[in-house]
């Protein structure tokens, strides 16, 4: 998808001065000002008196504009404004004035009705020209954009064929006169299409104008400035916001799922306010994590970006090529994402209200479907007459299990006890003003979410305004202020053994209404043989966890554009946040391992940081002949400052009192932590004829938390790219309307290894002497004053293609990067006392390709239909590793530590067994090879090194988490009124560990279990399903072990959003637009896989840790209807 | 141009400072500016003490030095079948495997501690401390890596021997060194703590001392089956001024915490500091009410029910044993496994069991009072006088002297309420002298390395097992393969992870 950037060049500002010199390029025609109306008198029949002395024609028509009702339009290319002209002081008609000129400066005048149009004369003859218009037919309208239905100002309105035309008012607004009822008017705005409207006799005429998806006009947000689309060699793919705005989400991450090549975004998790995760071309760094560079209007920012609301956003720009991203040099490694806040548009002043109200549910779909209560009843009484029967069991079947028919008590589900209907309300009021020297946009948001889950939700209030001031035509100051303030109300959702995962396998003959024998509501059950269970519902109604954020990202600015090709500026960034966080565990709520009662616990924490960044930036750009330079070089310094409260308390009396205060025991914490970082960059772009591309840029950066013998480092790039289109050759091929060649090589670091890692660091370590405290302290880790940033040096080959006349743009990337000089924690061996080292050793190698596609498959008047789609496929593989190239993990027995990356493998992969049924027969146990738990009836393994025994030596890679590609796409429906819109993202091939069945799968008959478990092998005349064992002692533990079995395909096609909307006809005089949608979040989702979520990861995208499903919070599907007004 | 380029130089210049990057954490110190005064290195030497609670006064060390053996079992709770619960049961079991995290942790834990002392004594002699400062860092830090080292070469035979500071990737590999060569280190180190460190004197802070290195010293000699040079250390330690109280069930009041018969124990105290122990919970039954046996208003459903005395234990005391109803505790209620509703509290002398009622027997030697739920006052012991005694006994005995060996075991076994031992036959007071050791000493992670030292691990065991599996045979949770001990059991194995980390030989059978 493309940005179309010249249309609001304003909201660049950095910029601008690029915006004035494309404006120059691209606007062909100046209307001095909106033609009269009232019918005219010939030019032979209007005197004025005057004289000229050397004046300038601008000077002349300026004056006889002033003295009559006559406007001159031109086309501004002929540049003829500043010859010379000089004429008596007389009394004159205007005819004869434009004679004289029209004999000195070879221009012919044309007069239709008050309009003169002048051109250069290019016969002899009829240099002056007058059209009686006696049947001069007015009409008026409004050019509104396609978009966001609002007016557009500025609007260029000619009479085809003529120099007569028009602009619109700031609210869009024209009226012309036309010479007959057949003229035909061109409409043509910067950045959107033109259009060629036929009057036909019509008096009104309002037209809506699709921004443009023609290559031409295009521009980019790039790293510290904008660029023709055009002429851009760095990979960069852009979305923007408002094609994004009907979605229901809190989060603007969430409306990018599908949307670009090469970005893979997840939702790992439902959590209100959270849950998503992003990588950018396969990125993975086994310590210094993978996520993007967030850049918020040049500011690049440190803490959270959720707490962005999505309706402040106008565009994205994000940076995947080793180029496009090596200009934010350390901290560009897994790419960078270029965030644009909205500005107003010139001469535009509207109120836009947007209102969208939604319910939540969690689908069916995915849902462990384990035992009811007879079920399990009955599958408990089997166990013990298993217990009897092999095991000399002597306690016999408890009278709960005996007769499970009789049985007539609770059937719980109790995952959905935990559920509930959700809501989902976002109210934002945009105030846009750009008139004289002031711009303003403004956004006051109001998002807030009731979660699918009991007890758990998330607000955000926010505000955003954007301002700049004219101080003349070359300086500007601007202030951008935007505070948040977010609430969340949270529990144990999401991880290992978290609630949800847990509650699952509470058996359903509890109630969470039960009462014990005083009355009161029971805080855990247990049976016969079965786990103590917490009860989940009141554990998840009466535990506190509310966090409150507060923040404040700001920006200042000054800048100015001197000598006609320079463009300074100055900006000054911070970013202050700080948050709390209030748990409290009452004595009635607990977890899985640690059932209530028990000891009140309760925390409060603290975390105020402020970041900030000072930047001063100088562009030069030129157009030489054909050669157009555009350079820059830059300064910034960052520095983050975070301090870190903890407050925890034990030993409360009672419930009563939440707070610390009541606690007997108090534990206290306070730390700080700092970085900063000092950054030199230049940037070279060049082209010759426009055809001929490339780009330079070299960036230093100087960071605090590297090591004292290594602290500076450079990030050289460099892409070129030939647009072949452009060439005379090309000609003869008319369907190719575009094609671009490009390349780039760049360096790039990632740089988040965590504060002081250089350092070893001492911890407190006290001790008691003589019944008294001794202060202690220790070291826990070995300092390395040599540690720098990981780097990444890769290349980028791609193509740009368009297709008959840009209807059809296709892109294709290939890349290759290589991540080196990881900053990794060597495992050493614990006989140092320390399990690792911070050092930069390790080498991964990335490459993949990314295919887009962008159509305008229908248009016509009464239909349109746009689509675009976008897949990505990455591939990557380990080079190297620590100092024996010991690999990563593989040693665990259950899925929260089921990867292992080796080198000469793809990262990150499940290991574990190879699921080979059960030993179902004493020959098969007697003959084949066992573990030394097995037995007849239990799970069987393939002995992979076939030496007869099952055990750790036989696990193999048994899957890869990693997609063999992910895809999106997207169309676009308009008919008449109404439009449609549908995003499916997805992705084939990544395998999915569904982590649930270790505990739905237990075979000691303390949990509730899956329905198949009954299937399991009962005696050899009842095998079962061969594929769930036996219950014996002892044997149960492997049966849970990471296998092959539960590696499932987790390939999907996900509908995330269908909108269907309708624009009202234009009702009053006071509303500029108005629609109405239904929009449905997370439709469906078409797989195979078990679970509920394909794109669930306990660790999100991290490279190493993908693709465990521990059932975390669900997605819901959200129903959403919504409103935006314009006025 | 020139002058804005002049401008932007200068803007450059003035904050391109390289103080700006350099950021040292405020909040916590770094080992570039630790180990300079005499503060750091007291501080320093705290740490090393504390890195003992890890692993000396671990739940890993009773699981591996008592529960291994035939003093303790466990409560089998079908309804936790993590991990953890099993690892615990499979050292019980000897069914401990190289993915074992209770053995795991064992293992660090130790190297913890030893990476925190080789630091202090890599940089206490380098310091500008006075030397009689530097001596007793130098003597204390020497003890405890013994300490540390002792139990490593105990659990795992032949181990890295890491004596120096590890500063990077380069000097981070070591192979096993021979069991040999640790016991000479472990020697050297304790020949220089007896020459550093202070004489004993009373009272007592917990503080490593001469009496503490000897005793560590021959016990050491005792294991290495030296025994002319045990008796020596013990012969001294047996002249510093401690004794025995006249009540062994006061040795564990908390009053008693380094008492005259304290030689070194494991400091703990209760609040909110940080420093307290919780070891007596873990012993308790699972119950959601137990404050019967702890005083206060409290609950065990997490991690109860370990470490429970088998009841041949119980029977091992011998009538009038005044230190079984000093040790062992008997809890009787109703409900299954997993919540115990807790009735009431007996002796278990001549205990015979309600109908109707689960019994649960309980270690009551660290049943103290305190204030506040998981959080107890405790030290737990290391070496006691009375250990002295049963060692200079088993000293003299084993070097053919029965009869100087009786008056050191009998003030033993006076103190406990029973006769004093006459028999002058070496083989029938060893006997003598081991079951004496073992009920003066048991819940004390003492009995495994017993039985290692006296070679009698795998008769004692393999018939532990065999007790064991009949008396839970209504249960059926014992596994077959349980209790198979051979020699190759009497070590545990060495963790997978420092095996392919460390490419490291593993023990055989493993």
């Amino acid at each position: 998808m493309k940005k179309k950037y010249a249309s609001h060049f304003r909201r660049a500002t950095r910029l601008s001065v690029y915006g004035i010199i494309f404006q120059l390029m691209l606007v062909n025609f100046t209307i001095a000002h909106g033609a009269g109306t009232q019918k005219a008198i010939s030019i032979q029949k209007v005197f004025i008196k005057t004289a000229y002395s050397d004046a300038t024609l601008k000077a002349v028509f300026d004056d006889i504009e002033s003295k009559t009702d006559f406007v001159f339009t031109f086309d501004i290319k002929d540049n003829f404004l500043n010859e010379r002209f000089s004429s008596p002081f007389k009394r004159k008609s205007i005819e004869t004035i434009l004679k004289e000129i029209s004999g000195q400066s070879k221009l012919a005048f044309r007069q239709t009705n008050n309009n003169i149009s002048v051109t250069k004369s290019t016969r002899g003859s009829r240099v002056i020209e007058v059209i009686q218009v006696s049947e001069d037919i007015e009409i008026k309208g409004k050019i509104t954009s396609f978009g966001d239905k609002l007016g557009l100002p500025g609007v260029t309105i000619l009479v085809k064929g003529t120099n007569q035309g028009t602009v619109t008012d700031v609210d869009g607004n024209f009226s012309l006169s036309v010479p007959d009822e057949n003229s035909t008017l061109i409409i043509s705005f910067l950045g959107y299409e033109t259009r060629e409207e036929s009057i036909n006799g019509r008096s009104i005429i309002n037209i809506e104008l699709s921004e443009d998806a023609k290559g031409l006009d295009e521009f980019v947000i790039i790293g510290y400035g904008i660029q023709k689309e055009r002429e851009v060699t760095g990979s960069i793919t852009s979305v923007e916001a408002d094609q994004l705005e009907d979605q229901p989400v809190g989060q603007f991450v969430q409306k990018l799922q599908g949307r670009m090549a090469g970005v893979q975004i997840s939702q790992a998790s439902g959590t209100p306010g959270g849950g998503m995760a992003v990588r950018i071309r396969g990125a993975a760094s086994i310590n210094a994590g993978n996520n993007p560079l967030y850049v918020v209007d040049g500011f690049p920012i440190v803490g959270d970006i959720n707490t962005i609301n999505p309706n402040e956003i106008e565009s994205f720009s994000v940076l995947k090529g080793a180029s496009a991203s090596a200009l934010y040099g350390s901290r560009a490694a897994n790419g960078v994402v270029l965030i644009t806040t909205k500005r107003a548009k010139p001469g535009q002043t509207s109120v836009q209200l947007s209102v969208i109200q939604g319910v939540t549910q969690v689908p069916q779909r995915g849902r462990a479907d384990l035992m009811n209560a007879r079920e399990f009843l009955e599958d408990r009484k089997a166990i013990y007459e298993d217990k009897i029967r092999y095991e000399g069991y002597t306690g016999g079947i408890p009278d709960l299990y005996q007769n499970p028919e009789a049985y007539n008590g609770p059937d719980t589900d109790w995952y959905d006890e935990l559920l509930q209907a959700g809501k989902q309300n976002s109210y934002n009021v945009t105030l846009l003003a750009n008139k004289d020297n002031f711009s303003s946009a403004t956004t006051l948001g109001f998002f807030d979410e009731k979660g699918a889950v009991i007890n758990t939700g998330f607000q955000r209030f926010s505000l955003r305004t954007n301002n700049e001031y004219k101080i003349n035509n070359n300086i500007r100051v601007g202030l951008n202020l935007a505070p948040t303030h977010q609430l969340s109300r949270n529990q144990a959702t999401d991880g290992y053994y978290s609630i949800l995962y847990s509650a699952i396998i509470t058996p359903p003959i509890f109630s969470p209404n039960d009462v014990d024998e005083n009355g009161n509501q029971k805080v855990s059950f247990t049976g016969p043989g079965l786990f103590t269970f917490p009860n989940w519902k009141k554990t998840m109604m009466e535990t506190m966890d509310r966090s409150a954020t507060n923040r404040l990202l700001s920006n200042a600015y000054f800048e100015a554009d001197f000598l006609s090709d320079f463009f300074f500026k100055s900006s000054v960034s911070v970013d202050l946040g700080n948050s709390k966080r209030r748990v409290f565990n009452p004595s009635t709520a607990g977890g899985i391992f640690s059932p209530p009662p028990k000891l009140a616990t309760g925390s409060y924490s603290t975390t105020d940081y402020s970041s900030w960044l000072t930047e001063n930036t100088l562009n030069y750009s030129k157009n030489i002949g054909n050669h157009f330079i555009d350079a820059l070089v830059g300064y910034s310094a960052q520095k983050f400052h975070q301090e870190n409260n903890v407050l925890t308390g034990t030993g409360y009396p009672d419930d009563e009192v939440p707070w610390i205060d009541a606690a007997a025991i108090r534990y206290g914490n306070s730390n700080m932590s700092e970085w900063s970082l000092l950054s030199m960059f230049s940037r070279l772009n060049y082209n010759y004829m426009g055809k001929y591309l490339l780009s330079l840029s070299v960036r230093r950066d100087g960071s605090s938390r590297f090591g004292s013998e290594n602290r500076w480092g450079t990030f050289p790039s460099v892409s070129a790219g030939w647009i072949i289109s452009d060439e005379g050759f090309m000609a003869d091929f008319s369907d190719l309307s575009y094609l671009k060649i490009r390349g780039e090589y760049g360096h790039a670091g990632n740089f988040n290894i965590g504060n002081y890692s250089q350092f070893g660091n001492i911890s407190s370590t006290n001790y008691v002497f003589g019944g008294a405290l001794a202060q202690g302290r220790s070291p826990v880790s070995i300092g390395n004053p040599f540690l720098t940033w990981e780097t990444t040096v890769g290349i980028d080959l791609g193509v740009d293609v368009g297709l008959f006349d840009d209807k059809i743009s296709l892109v294709f990337d290939y890349y290759d990067k290589r991540t080196n000089n990881m900053l990794y924690q060597v495992d050493i061996p614990y006989g140092t006392g320390y399990s690792n080292i911070q050092d930069n050793i390790g080498e991964f190698h990335f490459w993949g390709y990314e295919f887009g596609v962008n159509a305008r498959l229908i248009e016509n008047s009464q239909f349109r239909w746009n689509a675009d789609f976008n897949i990505s496929f990455n591939r990557n593989k380990v080079i190297q590793l620590g100092t024996n190239n010991t690999p990563l993990g593989g040693l665990g027995d259950y899925s929260s530590n089921i990867w292992k990356t080796e080198v000469g493998k793809p990262i990150g992969q499940f290991y574990g067994y190879v699921f080979d049924g059960i030993y179902k027969t004493q020959e098969e146990f007697d003959s084949q090879a066992t573990h030394v738990t097995s037995s007849v009836g239990t799970v069987r393994y393939k002995d992979i090194n076939e030496d007869g025994v099952i055990n750790v030596d036989d696990k193999t890679y048994i899957g890869n988490p990693n997609p063999k590609f992910f895809y999106g796409l997207n169309n676009n429906f308009y008919f008449k009124n109404f439009d449609m819109n549908v995003v499916i993202a997805g992705s084939y091939g990544g395998k999915m560990y569904y982590s649930l069945a270790e505990w739905t799968e237990t075979l000691e008959g303390i949990f509730n279990v899956e329905k198949y478990m009954k299937n399991r092998w009962r005696s050899l005349d009842e095998p079962g399903d061969g594929i769930i064992g036996r219950t014996l002692s002892g044997t149960t533990a492997f049966p849970r072990t990471n296998q092959d079995r539960l590696a499932l395909d987790g390939s999907h096609l996900t509908f995330k959003n269908i909108t269907l909307g309708y624009t009202l006809p234009e009702f009053s005089k006071n509303v500029s637009s108005a629609r109405f949608f239904l929009s449905l979040q997370n439709a469906f989702v078409i797989t195979s896989y078990l679970g509920a979520n394909p794109e669930s990861s306990w660790q999100g995208l991290n490279g190493l840790q993908e693709g465990v499903d521990v059932s975390p919070y669900p997605i819901p599907r959200t129903y959403a209807l919504g409103l935006n007004f314009n006025f | 141009m020139k002058k804005l380029a002049t401008i932007l130089a200068i803007l450059i210049m003035s904050s391109c400072s390289e103080d700006f990057l350099d950021l040292v954490p405020e909040s916590s110190i770094t080992t570039g500016n630790f180990y300079k005064t005499e503060d750091h290195f007291n501080q320093a030497l705290a740490g090393a003490y504390a890195s003992m609670r890890a692993s000396k006064g671990s739940v890993q060390e009773w699981v591996m030095a008592e529960m291994r053996s035939d003093n303790t079992h466990f409560e089998f709770n079908i309804t936790n079948r993590g991990t953890r619960y099993a690892e615990q049961e499979f050292t019980d079991f000897f069914m401990d495997d190289v993915n074992s995290s209770v053995v795991a942790n064992r293992y660090n834990s130790s190297y913890i501690g030893i990476a925190r002392i080789n630091e202090i004594l890599d940089q206490v002699s380098d310091s500008e401390l006075s030397q009689d400062k530097i001596d007793q860092i130098y003597g204390e830090a020497s003890f405890l890596r013994a300490l540390l080292y002792f139990d490593l070469v105990r659990y795992f035979g032949a181990v890295p021997l890491y004596l120096t500071a590890v500063n990077g990737a380069d000097d981070a590999y070591l192979p096993r060194a021979p069991v040999n060569e640790v016991y000479q280190a472990i020697i050297n180190d304790l020949e220089n703590a007896v020459n550093f460190l202070n004489p004993v004197s009373f009272p007592q802070n917990g503080r490593a001392n001469e009496g503490a290195a000897r005793m560590l010293l021959a016990d050491v000699y005792l294991t290495t089956k030296e025994f002319p040079k045990a008796e020596s250390e013990l012969s001294k330690v047996l002249q510093m001024g401690y004794s025995l109280l006249n009540n062994y069930e006061d040795v564990f009041e908390l009053s008693n915490k380094n008492s005259v018969e304290s030689i070194f124990e494991i400091q703990y105290q209760q609040g909110n500091q940080g420093q307290n122990s919780d070891f007596l919970y873990p012993f308790l039954p699972l119950s959601a009410d137990v404050s019967l046996l702890t005083g206060i208003n409290s609950q065990n459903l997490q991690g109860g029910g370990w470490n429970t005395p088998t009841f041949e234990m119980i029977a091992a005391y011998e009538a009038g044993d005044k230190r079984l109803p000093a040790s062992v505790g008997i809890v009787e209620g109703t409900g299954q496994i997993g919540n115990l509703f807790i009735d009431e509290l007996k002796s278990p002398v001549n205990y015979v069991p309600t109908p109707g009622k689960r019994t649960y027997a309980f270690i009551k030697k660290y049943q103290n009072p305190h204030a506040l739920e998981r959080n107890t006052d405790d030290n737990f012991p290391v070496y006691r006088y009375s250990e002295a005694l049963l060692s200079m006994a088993e000293a003299l005995n084993e070097q053919g002297r029965p009869a100087d060996a009786l008056q050191y075991l009998n003030q033993v076994r006076v103190r406990a309420g029973l006769n004093p031992e006459t028999t002058t036959s070496q083989q029938a007071l060893r006997e003598i002298i081991a079951s004496e050791t073992r009920v003066e000493l048991a819940f004390e992670n003492k009995r495994w390395f017993d039985l290692l030292r006296t070679d009698r691990a795998i008769a004692v065991m393999n018939a532990n097992g065999e007790y064991l599996k009949e008396f839970y045979a209504g249960e059926s949770y014992i596994p077959e393969m349980s209790y198979k001990v051979t020699a190759e059991k009497l070590l545990f194995p060495i963790p997978l992870r420092e095996i392919r980390i460390g490419d490291l030989q593993q023990n055989p059978g493993y």
